[in-house]
């Protein structure tokens, strides 16, 4: 019965449908499909009901609908997120921000910008760009993911090695809780009386309510950009320079690392002039003044040299700019070419332990039989190793699943941690007792209620939760083809 | 007076104490705030003045919170890094007490906050259990940054016993310029001004006296950077005098200062756009006033011999919504309206403080 609703769910349609129209409440089995799944590698999760509403109190009124009809609520903007956020993994109604993607409001003045949550991130600093400013958080995904599921997963970006994560640039929230209220969380004024919320509601994952506006920060754009692609024969060699970038002082606005067969495979797919033999690449972008540009300039070539980089190339003008970093940008999709399905981490490492890490991920991908392909924010110590099946092999899943945790489990017990950037959701969650201790979890649990005492928005997400999410499967035994829409 | 040793001892001294705690550090800024219980037991945290992390070449540190802030300075200048901080007294403040009471200081134009350095943290909340957030390393979205709620908040919600940040290379230069003798939105003007490329300055405060008004700005970076645009500041307002570090640490350390009959500290904020057209309310309402004002930042502090017509100032800031505190004298109304949420605030100190040990009635969140 594909168009026929479930009766339980008739009321709650139509009382959906009376608040902000029949057009904008999505049930049938075909609509819903391509809200169950989003970035991640995750078994997929279908809503019962999506809805696109169009201002704060239409997301209010369904909230309220929503919640009284005791249904989990999860929020959506792009759905490229890659830890299962806006997954609902206990069914019930998805809220796309899709119809909220304008710009409100630029100040020059306090550099800042009122934006909806469905704007998407590229879009704001393409309108600031009259005004020479920008929204620093640049997640690989920023062409389809939006701002607002950039706060809620508090993203980071090449460009947060010097800028830092999303949670430094947003000033200020509209939030609706749980029960539907509207509340505003303002930093704009700064050091307000009164507890700092929004340091919790950034990167809550949709947990404590749905944002739906947003004041953030802009930055100048810089005097001048200076672009390198440094080009190693040995893995090694190419971490150390990491390594020793950050430790002479050096804080790039951007430093990437390519390594191994991910260079071939990003090379053939966007051919943007990586050598197809490096063991390692990396992209080092500067900003700043002319002045500090061009000392750094000389401590990068120094620190190349003396770490006997094959070759420095700088990127002459915009359009070599752009092609060294459409091959970074592009790089997990290219990676396709290898093997249909993938499974990526997102641990951290201390700087100084990469090389280190990254020896290990080569041991494991060669003792569980498994590709796996480093394409990270070196200069964070973010790794994202992206381990490349195919699961119609026997056992690869095991393998992989094995691979993946004795990576994450290294950059724990190195004093890193289980996400960078991309978040904890459904994917990392049994991992977060890792990291944190019962007393620690059970802080998280009692703020989170504070916030939503019923624990209707997105549950089963971020914190380890008892029974009444064991139903949901967790994504440890996932895998997920590889698409073109998909970045780390 | 209790003096823990250890986090453990800490944790298991809130859990044996039943009446109010009042943590300590310096005991610099015990003076911002209702005041404490008359009953408290001090708790100083002195004795957690322990770096357990540091390795320069991650430029991360962990420290307790009751290592003195140009303590940790010093060991950072060592390897030529620091924590772009420039909070009040920080020869003398501990970490955790800065962080407590919400004290940060012009570079926060350039460097951002403290909670933008922040990394993690230990807090002991009001039960006795020892909680962690966040991590060490600089990227990390493990969990709720349940540590940012600390700051600001005068030790209510949880006793802070040990930091990480996340630190910066020291600036190769870092010269300043003053100038003196014009009118309040006239320094406004010249800082914006100085703000547009190619500056790209690391802070700026207007010092405003009943006697003087002067624009303070800094410029830290490469040598050569931060040298051009000293010069082309000093080519455009040929009246403006160099300054130094020392004597933006001078002004910083002491503006509240009872030699010069201080008895009150104000705080204002609202968003910086609407700062220039609070600047004529307040000088009016308080004549007398000595106000460091971070114009971009969209903070200021007003330092006077008697308590000004707060109601005035708050009418005056609320329609930019703004807001102002009391920090130092009596007042009645020292928080000023109860910020929205408050009930959420309430619950989460409930939650985390289910006696009400941890400094009862210092802080808007009582």
């Amino acid at each position: 019965m594909p168009n026929q609703l479930a009766p339980e769910y008739a009321q709650l349609v139509h009382d959906l449908a009376a608040a902000i129209g029949t057009r904008y409440v999505l049930w049938r089995p075909e609509e819903l499909m391509m809200y169950e799944y989003d970035g991640s590698a995750l078994d997929m999760a279908r809503p019962d009901i999506v809805v696109v509403p169009a201002t704060t109190a239409e997301v209010a009124a369904c909230v309220r609908i929503a919640a009284t009809a005791g249904m989990p609520i999860v929020a959506r903007g792009g759905g490229t997120g890659l830890s299962g956020g806006s997954v609902p993994a206990a069914g019930g109604v998805v809220i796309s921000t899709g119809r909220m993607s304008k710009v409100l409001h630029v100040d020059d003045v306090s550099r800042t910008a009122r934006v909806q949550p469905g704007l998407i991130n590229t879009d704001l600093s393409e309108f600031t760009a009259p005004w020479h400013l920008h929204f620093a958080p640049d997640p690989s995904s920023q062409k389809a993911s939006t701002i607002g599921g950039n706060a809620a997963e508090n993203s980071g970006g090449p460009h947060c090695l010097k800028y830092g994560i999303t949670t430094s640039h947003v000033l200020a929230v509209t939030l609706v809780l749980a029960d539907g209220s509207i509340t505003t969380i303002d930093n704009t004024a700064p050091d307000a009386p009164g507890y700092d919320l929004l340091g919790v509601i950034v990167g809550s994952e949709g947990t404590l309510g749905i944002v739906t506006e947003l004041t953030v920060r802009l930055m100048p754009n810089p005097e001048g950009v200076k672009t390198f692609l440094a080009i190693f024969d040995d893995l090694d060699s190419a971490s150390d320079t990491v390594s020793a970038i950050i430790a002479q002082g050096v804080i790039p606005a951007a430093l990437e690392m390519l390594e191994g067969q991910g260079i071939a495979l990003v090379e053939q797919s966007v051919h943007a002039g990586y050598p197809l033999d490096a063991q390692a690449v990396l992209l080092i972008e500067i900003d700043g003044m002319h002045e500090e540009i061009a000392a750094q300039t000389a401590q990068i070539e120094h620190i190349c040299a003396h770490f006997e980089a094959r070759e420095l190339r700088v990127a002459q003008d915009e359009e070599q700019r752009k092609k060294l970093w459409s091959g970074r940008k592009g790089a997990l999709a290219a990676c396709a070419r290898l093997a249909p399905h993938y499974h990526i981490q997102d641990g951290v490492v201390p700087r100084s332990k990469l090389t280190e890490i990254l020896r290990l991920t080569r041991e494991v991908a060669k003792r569980q039989r498994v590709h796996i392909v480093n394409i990270f924010h070196a200069g964070d110590g973010n790794l994202h190793p992206l381990l490349l099946f195919d699961i119609r092999e026997e056992g690869i899943i095991e393998r992989a699943v094995a691979a993946s945790e004795e990576i994450l489990m290294a950059c724990v017990n190195a004093g890193g941690t289980i996400s960078g950037e991309h978040g904890i959701g459904i994917e990392k969650r049994d991992y977060m007792k890792w990291l944190f201790s019962e007393d620690d979890l059970w802080a998280m649990r009692q703020m989170r209620a504070c916030f939503d005492s019923r624990g209707v928005m997105n549950p089963c997400k971020l914190i380890p939760t008892g029974a009444s999410c064991g139903d949901i499967k967790s994504a440890r035994a996932g895998a997920k083809a590889l698409a073109a829409g998909a970045w780390i | 007076m209790e003096k823990p040793q250890t986090i453990a001892e800490l944790a298991s001294m809130v859990r044996d104490t039943t009446g109010p705690i009042v943590p300590r550090g310096a005991g610099l800024h015990q003076v911002i705030g209702n005041p404490a219980h008359p009953d408290s037991t001090v708790v100083d945290m002195r004795a957690l003045n322990v770096v357990s992390d540091y390795i320069p070449s991650d430029l991360t540190i962990t420290v307790g919170a009751g290592m003195v802030l140009g303590d940790i300075q010093d060991i950072l200048a060592v390897n030529r890094q620091w924590l772009p901080w420039d909070a009040p007294q920080h020869r003398h403040a501990t970490i955790g007490g800065l962080l407590a009471s919400g004290l940060s200081g012009p570079l926060r134009h350039g460097a951002g906050a403290p909670r933008d350095w922040l990394l993690g943290m230990h807090f002991v909340t009001g039960d006795g259990r020892i909680i962690k957030s966040g991590g060490k390393v600089v990227k990390n979205v493990a969990g709720y940054d349940m540590h940012k709620l600390h700051i600001g908040a005068l030790g209510t919600l949880g006793i802070i016993a040990e930091v990480s940040f996340k630190l910066a290379p020291l600036p190769e230069a870092d010269e300043s310029i003053t100038i003196t003798g014009m009118s309040i939105t006239h320094a406004h003007k010249i800082a914006y001004a100085l703000r547009k490329p190619p500056f790209n300055p690391s802070a700026f405060l207007i010092e405003a006296t009943p006697h003087h008004i002067r624009l303070w700005v800094r410029w830290q970076g490469a040598a050569a950077a931060v040298t051009r645009q000293v010069n082309i500041a000093r080519a455009r307002q040929p009246i403006a005098k160099p300054a130094t570090a020392g004597s933006w640490e001078h002004l910083l350390n002491t503006p509240f200062s009872k030699s010069h009959g201080h008895a009150v500290q104000l705080r204002m904020g609202c968003a910086p756009q609407s700062l220039e057209s609070v600047y004529p309310a307040v000088q009016e309402i308080a004549p007398n006033a000595t106000l460091h004002i971070m114009p971009t930042v969209g903070l200021m502090r007003l330092y006077a011999p008697q308590m000004p017509d707060v109601a005035a100032l708050r009418a005056a800031l609320l329609p930019f919504g703004g807001y102002v505190v009391v920090e130092i004298g009596a007042d009645p109304m020292r928080w000023g309206p109860a910020p929205a949420n408050i009930a959420i605030m309430h619950q989460l100190k409930k939650a985390w403080d289910p006696d009400n040990k941890l400094n009862p009635g210092r802080y808007v969140i009582e």
